[in-house]
């Protein structure tokens, strides 16, 4: 009589998703978060366009805009700003250009990374509302979240 | 009855056993798991897992026949989906009689 639910984990909430980007090894004082996506930009200080390019989202067609930002500054020469559009009602996304994906510390393994972290900060602070204690475990490259029976 | 188990795979995606307080992280897809039906011969209940890929090599399996009670298993169900599949343990399912397995689950019964 039970059913699998399988939930496909989208950055819904900045804070959580700032908890879990410090989680995956970023200094809290690195990570900018705006209430208004703001501009962010190459290695050479113009607009990156990855949103405008992949999918011609209009919206984003002078530039990709962010919530959560870590600056190129931060992050040493030849890297852009890597970004995270997080929307509650939209799709959420991440910002982050190709080189940096496959090359760089910030690839995708790393975002895998943030996600898991984010699904667990996420879920820790749901029960917590809800009264309950959840009790995390890791296993291999799993983390089992036990939530107490009432 | 057994804790709540959420498991959060390697890249951030999500699978527990369906209910209504489950966390909003994003779109779900549900699927059947299981059914639990009286048995044929009038003796209790049965417990089948359903075909869906996330039953791994125990897809489609009887793990439970004649249990007394529906409760009991509704009870069996859950621990054998948490305590077993979403643990992937016991990859080399055909080694292993499925009556030792239950006795792991529920030891002293």
């Amino acid at each position: 009589m039970s059913h699998f639910s399988e939930i496909k984990t989208e950055f819904k909430d900045q804070d959580s998703l700032i908890d879990a980007l410090v989680v995956a090894g970023v200094p809290r004082d690195w990570i900018e978060k705006h209430l208004e996506p703001q501009q962010i930009c190459d290695y050479k200080g113009n607009p990156t366009k990855y949103r405008w390019q992949d999918t011609q989202d209009k919206r984003f067609k002078s530039g990709d805009k962010a919530h959560v930002i870590i600056r190129r500054s931060h992050l040493g020469s030849g890297h852009n700003d890597l970004g995270f559009y997080v929307s509650k009602t939209d799709e959420s996304f991440a910002l982050i250009c190709d080189w940096a994906r496959q090359k760089s510390g910030y690839n995708d393994k790393w975002l895998s990374k943030v996600r898991q972290q984010y699904a667990v900060c996420e879920t820790e602070k749901h029960y917590a509302r809800l009264g309950k204690k959840v009790h995390k475990v890791q296993e291999g490259g799993k983390i089992h979240l036990y939530i107490k029976a009432a | 009855m057994s804790d709540k188990l959420i498991t959060v795979q390697e890249n951030g995606d999500v699978l527990a056993l369906y209910d209504d307080n489950l966390p909003a992280l994003g779109k779900q897809i549900i699927n059947r798991a299981s059914h639990v039906e009286p048995s044929p011969d009038g003796n209790g209940w049965n417990v089948t897992l359903s075909n869906h890929a996330a039953n791994g090599p125990w897809k489609g399996q009887v793990i439970g026949r004649n249990i007394r009670t529906r409760r009991e298993a509704l009870d069996l169900e859950v621990k054998f989906i948490q305590d077993i599949i979403m643990h992937d343990r016991i990859q080399d399912h055909e080694s292993v009689q499925i009556g030792e397995l239950l006795r792991q689950i529920f030891p002293g019964e």
